[in-house]
């Protein structure tokens, strides 16, 4: 119950973010105009004034757009992590690989060859990981 | 003005907020090793056992090292007190988990094990978090944060031994006893020490005596007594003795890669290392070390297919040097070092 509705949270609170660094970037565009402007007619503190605050503010929208953007990315780019049980018959060499199973170990006797009725055994248990 | 004023306090809580983002993954990690671990037990107790209060004592065990003020003789007292440690663990545990059996109890042991140090890791950082907080001594802070990234990564490794102690699955630690187990395949495995097995296996006109830990229990066995025992059942006439364990790798170098070398291929807290190192001076018997290289993560995780790997070349290059470094009619001392956990023989 806890975790209801986590997720749309989650996706609400980088939408708002995003408003917000969005509006601060319009702002700073702003103000940047207006420090070039104030330059040109003679009214160089106040350009300078302007100049700073629209610095800041681009440097600070740039900062959290790519802070979001790199976490977002690390949250996607996260690994499934599977292991998997290598069954191998010794005799004729016929191979089987099945998703590992609570009891399965290493040189453990496994069910009978399909192909020389031979038993079969454990060779490997081993994880694998995928990206994505 | 304000940067210049409060600069460093306003880095104090950049750094603080960091610390604390990192803290409340340990918890995340700690509390799910422990739910892991009473899962676990849930299914190996009896009704009516109160496993919260019996878990909650054991992930606060801790234990004191011995005296290092007069070092002679402290590897007898390290010995002694990891035994008393690693005994009265076993039977706390055994008395939760009644109907465990020995694989599973050892299992379950390690398991215990591995909550303990996720708790152990949350508490002192949580310790220091706290205390840099309370000082906001930027020194503090700094050292934790530089600390941190370490830490965190090797929590996360002991989280992947977590899934592996609870299914039963072999770990990269384990992949010198796994060199081990199929040296000794098929063979007559006796007792030769506390969870340690060996096996005469005649390989290439010479006579090769394996050892390793008793699987496929979560085990590390006592090499040191049982390459002990062995050289004085022969009168230490070997011509070799050869290890295999599992080693950590540098940045840049391949999962599962081998290299050789001589020396005891042994960690651990260096019990098993002084007796090997021991026994090999009194009998004179040159000791050869190869080891199968991984991350500080891949010891604690499932083992990888690269390791699988580094293990089908280990067993070659052991083969070469019996080959190389001993003549018919020799008796070769093969010990596979590592948990056992997941591997059989």
């Amino acid at each position: 119950m806890g975790m209801e509705g986590g997720p749309a949270r989650g996706t609400s609170i980088v939408a708002v973010l995003f408003s917000l660094v969005l509006i601060l970037f319009m702002v700073s565009l702003v103000l940047l105009y207006q420090a070039i402007s104030a330059y040109w007619t003679g009214r160089s503190e106040q350009g300078f004034s302007f100049l700073v605050f629209s610095l800041l503010g681009l440097a600070l929208s740039t900062y959290v757009v790519t802070l979001t953007r790199n976490r977002m990315m690390m949250a996607a780019h996260g690994r499934t992590r599977s292991v998997f049980t290598l069954i191998e018959c010794l005799q004729c060499g016929f191979k089987s690989i099945r998703a590992f199973v609570k009891g399965d170990y290493v040189l453990r006797q496994a069910e009978t060859c399909p192909k020389c009725s031979k038993q079969m055994t454990i060779t490997s248990v081993y994880l694998e990981e995928k990206k994505g | 003005m304000a940067t210049m004023l409060y600069g460093q306090r306003m880095q104090a809580w950049t750094m603080l907020r960091h610390i604390d983002t990192s803290l409340r993954r340990l918890k995340a990690m700690k509390d799910e090793a422990r739910r892991a671990t009473l899962e676990t037990l849930k299914g190996l107790t009896k009704e009516g056992t109160d496993l919260d209060t019996g878990l909650d004592r054991l992930l606060e065990y801790f234990w004191i090292p011995p005296v290092s003020l007069d070092p002679a003789g402290i590897v007898g007292k390290l010995e002694h007190l990891l035994d008393v440690r690693d005994d009265r663990l076993k039977a706390e545990v055994g008395s939760l988990a009644p109907s465990a059996d020995a694989a599973q109890l050892s299992n379950t042991e390690n398991l215990v094990e591995a909550a303990l140090a996720l708790n152990t890791i949350y508490r002192v950082v949580r310790h220091y978090y706290l205390f840099g907080k309370k000082t906001m001594s930027i020194f503090l802070i700094y050292q934790l944060e530089a600390q941190l990234p370490l830490i965190v990564q090797e929590a996360e490794a002991m989280m992947g031994a977590v899934q592996a102690f609870q299914l039963g699955q072999p770990i990269g630690d384990g992949a010198g006893s796994l060199v081990a187990a199929r040296l000794m395949y098929a063979s007559e495995k006796r007792p030769v020490a506390k969870d340690t097995v060996a096996s005469d296996v005649a390989f290439d006109g010479r006579r090769l005596v394996v050892l390793k830990a008793e699987g496929p229990g979560a085990n590390v066995g006592k090499p040191g007594d049982g390459l002990v025992k062995v050289l004085n059942e022969n009168g230490g006439k070997a011509s070799a003795i050869i290890m295999i364990d599992a080693a950590q790798k540098f940045e840049g170098e391949n999962t599962g890669e081998v290299s050789e070398g001589i020396g005891a291929a042994i960690g651990g807290i260096g019990v098993d290392k002084f007796k090997i190192e021991e026994t090999a001076k009194k009998y004179g018997v040159p000791l050869y070390a190869v080891i199968i290289k991984e991350s500080n993560q891949d010891v604690l995780a499932p083992m990888k297919k690269d390791i699988y790997k580094g293990v089908d070349e280990a067993v070659r290059r052991v083969k070469r040097i019996i080959s190389e470094r001993s003549v018919v009619g020799d008796l070769v001392v093969v010990l596979g070092i590592g948990n056992t956990i997941g591997i059989g023989q």
